[in-house]
């Protein structure tokens, strides 16, 4: 018996790992370069700019210009991952800022919190459907870039893909594909809860919504 | 506000039961397991083994033979790491050298000329002495050559064959119509493909980049996108998909036998023994039936390479 | 990095380069036509699906959900999926870069079409008109701007494909990338990324002013309630990248 079920499990494990570090280093950075582009409009051309500049590369050739660079190891990938997470987290963080209403900003303020702490208690917040919108879509396109990656030695269900190609093998093609879509769903299912329990408010609202 | 709280918490609890998730178990490919040297023990069951990272490249037969060592080493207790399918050895070597991978399955004389473009064809003594005396100051240890060869070689259709007569390489230049060779990126730039098909045959071809003696290849061969492909001596479909590979009489090819290499300081005399055992095992006819399981029977790379080590008794 | 950006000039400014079937121009009206033949392919399907189904109201689950299945899938894959059912060439990149434009498309159609205002419907129906009247002259003009932001994601997207399509085998400027990465030669990959992404941001460009002019001129949303739109996956206009 081959290595399948290993092979299928360190697989999963790259796919991943490497989805995960790359959605959450790519918040980490959005959330402040967010944060200061909704507070300073001069700064929201330039954020969304070089975000967006980065998207104009085609993936295979950021990771192939990475490689001299970081060598072959998953450093490259998620250099490049993080990089493709950016515009659209960014872009939701400032439209879930720009939503809140200026009157529950006001009441806030009214209330003597400060700037800061209205930010952190009341804006964000209010904030999180667009942000957790963004991550959304944000991790299901990594996802489907992390299979890319099988081009340069990583790829999770990529390298299931690839072996497909190279073999001219229709079941490990099939097989990565659908376990690659299959992750997507399901971690689309589970950051629509985590949205949920962070914020139980808009239970109520759920039905208004266009969607 | 306490919902939040809550719901807040446990999210963030959920993140960071992930991430130690994640950080865990195992390495990623920079292998972040401590490493003992475990250079040059002769008592290498008192030391602990030293973890090491098998490449291969993007070919199946690369891929099957990284398989195979790699589970001899691990079934000797010592941690491999496989990095399969990296790319040509434009991409892999340097990783080699640079001791992001510690272990590929090369072959003698394509290595060679890919660190001295002028060296032309040698023996497999003259080519592996070579390759020693050009990777030990690199800190790689060049190991036995087996007898298993599997070297480039350019095919083309039955057909095509015969309508112009061919039956060696020199008989291209009695071809009237331009040619098209078809292969993997790297064939434009390497004096084993298309450089030298130009230096020593003088034959001047168009390229398409197809891949790795894949089915891209077989598909423009079979299509007629492409005159001459370029495929590896070892292939097992060669007679089934009715191609003719030309005779290099001018021995432009280099000495294809396998021949591993390892980082030196992963080596010691338990792995060195298993590693040279297996290449001593390794017939050409061996890889020929190898690639027909993995190529055209679709076994497992892995699984195909097991049952051969089994059958010898070294597994 | 100087000797870099200055190998970078050369190989640019070498005359060769741009001639022949290895050529720059060569390559760069492959990869533009094959985007284009892509693109407007995908509008000629999804455009009739989005529109249809946006004006009945039917099929809403399967309309808004087909861009994030879409996303979901990876390009890979349908490159591969397409070079083993189709053989080597253009057809399997066009059918795989078809099939990828098609749901930012349709999502971004219906819910343009969802979200025009039912009483202009209802008038434009009390003035006699046929529904077919009413799809063409009162909902897809003004669901214009929505439909035309999702063929700009649905085109840049398929620029960034068709780079992708180079690993099976065809050719566009993505051969560049794919053949520098296994020559090593990272002049190539860099020269070739370059062209890409000013193919890219082109066509984004392009695309907008296109929009600009398909919109009615009554109807030019101001841009910042044209953003609150699309962030949320439903709307789809989020960028894609392959």
């Amino acid at each position: 018996m081959g290595r399948h079920g290993d092979t299928l499990y360190q697989a999963g494990r790259e796919h991943v790992i490497l989805t995960f570090w790359a959605v959450a280093i790519g918040l980490v950075i959005a959330l402040p370069v967010g944060v200061a582009a909704w507070r300073w409009r001069w700064l929201q051309a330039p954020a969304l700019g070089l975000s967006g500049a980065v998207y104009t590369i085609p993936s295979l050739a950021l990771f192939a210009l990475l490689v001299p660079v970081t060598g072959l190891g998953r450093t490259t990938s998620e250099i490049g991952l993080v990089g493709y997470t950016l515009l659209i987290l960014v872009r939701n963080v400032v439209a879930g800022l720009d939503g809140v209403p200026a009157d529950v900003r006001e009441a806030a303020l009214g209330m003597g919190f400060t700037p800061a702490r209205t930010l952190l208690r009341v804006e964000l917040p209010l904030a999180v459907p667009a942000i957790v919108a963004g991550v959304r879509i944000a991790t299901v396109t990594t996802i489907g870039l992390v299979t890319v990656t099988a081009l340069i030695g990583q790829g999770g269900f990529g390298q299931l893909i690839y072996d497909g190609l190279l073999r001219d093998f229709r079941t490990p093609l099939v097989l990565g594909t659908v376990l690659s879509v299959a992750l997507a769903a399901a971690v689309d299912v589970g950051l629509v809860l985590v949205e949920r329990a962070l914020t139980p408010w808009s239970r109520a609202r759920a039905r208004a919504r266009v969607i | 506000m306490r919902a939040t709280r809550g719901g807040a918490a446990g999210a963030i609890a959920l993140v960071l039961a992930m991430l130690v998730g994640a950080c865990g178990s195992g390495g990623g490919s920079k292998s972040s397991n401590t490493n003992d040297t475990g250079a040059t023990s002769t008592t290498a069951s008192a030391k602990a083994k030293a973890s090491i990272t098998i490449a291969s490249a993007n070919f199946s037969e690369n891929e099957m033979l990284a398989d195979m060592y790699g589970a001899v080493l691990a079934k000797a207790g010592y941690p491999i790491t496989y990095k399969l399918k990296l790319g040509a050895r434009e991409v892999i070597e340097p990783a080699l050298e640079s001791g992001q991978v510690d272990f590929i399955p090369e072959y003698a004389g394509n290595y060679l000329s890919f660190l001295d473009k002028t060296v032309g064809s040698l023996s497999v003594q003259d080519t592996v002495a070579k390759l020693r005396t050009a990777l030990a100051p690199k800190g790689i240890t060049v190991l036995e050559p087996s007898q298993a060869t599997d070297a480039d070689a350019i095919a083309v259709t039955k057909d095509f064959a015969t309508k112009n007569n061919l039956k060696t390489l020199s008989d291209l230049a009695k071809v009237t119509t331009p040619l098209t060779l078809g292969g993997p990126p790297e064939c434009e730039t390497r004096v084993t493909c298309k450089v030298g098909l130009e230096q020593v045959y003088g034959i001047k071809v168009k390229f398409k980049s197809l891949d790795a003696d894949g089915p891209l290849t077989r598909a423009a061969l079979d299509k007629g996108d492409i005159h001459l492909a370029r495929v590896f001596t070892a292939d097992a479909d060669l007679k089934t998909k009715g191609y003719v590979v030309l005779e290099d009489d001018k021995h432009y090819q280099q000495a294809g036998n396998v021949t591993p290499v390892i980082r030196t300081e992963k080596l010691d005399d338990e792995a060195r023994a298993l590693i040279n055992k297996v290449s001593a095992a390794l017939t050409t006819d061996a890889l020929i039936d190898l690639n027909k399981s993995v190529q055209v029977d679709k076994a497992d790379p892995k699984a195909a390479a097991e049952k051969f080590l089994k059958d010898k008794g070294l597994l | 990095m100087f000797t870099f950006l200055s190998h970078v000039v050369t190989w640019f400014t070498t005359a060769s380069r741009w001639q022949g079937d290895h050529g720059i121009v060569h390559r760069l009206v492959e990869h533009v036509g094959m985007s284009a033949a892509a693109t407007l392919t995908a509008v000629a399907i999804a455009l009739p699906i989005g529109l249809v189904l946006g004006h009945t109201g039917k099929g809403a689950l399967l309309a808004v959900n087909v861009s994030n299945v879409g996303r979901a899938i990876p390009s890979f894959a349908l490159l591969v999926f397409g070079v083993q059912l189709f053989g080597i060439g253009a057809k399997p990149a066009y059918i795989a870069l078809v099939a990828l434009a098609i749901p930012p498309i349709t999502t971004n159609t219906y819910t343009g079409v969802r979200q025009v205002d039912p009483d202009v419907v209802e008038a434009a129906r009390g003035m006699g008109m046929r529904e077919r009247g009413i799809l063409a002259r009162v909902e897809l003009p003004v669901a214009m701007p929505l439909v035309m932001a999702g063929v700009r994601t649905a085109g840049v997207q398929v620029v960034a494909t068709a780079t992708l399509a180079a690993v099976v085998a065809w050719g566009g400027l993505g051969r560049y990338i794919v053949d520098g990465l296994a020559q090593k030669d990272t002049v190539q990959v860099f020269s070739g990324a370059l062209i890409v992404a000013v193919l890219s941001m082109a066509t984004e460009l392009g695309l907008g002013m296109l929009q600009r002019l398909l919109t009615p001129a009554g109807l030019r949303l101001p841009r910042a309630s044209q953003r609150k739109v699309s962030v949320f996956p439903g709307a789809a206009a989020a960028p894609e990248v392959s």
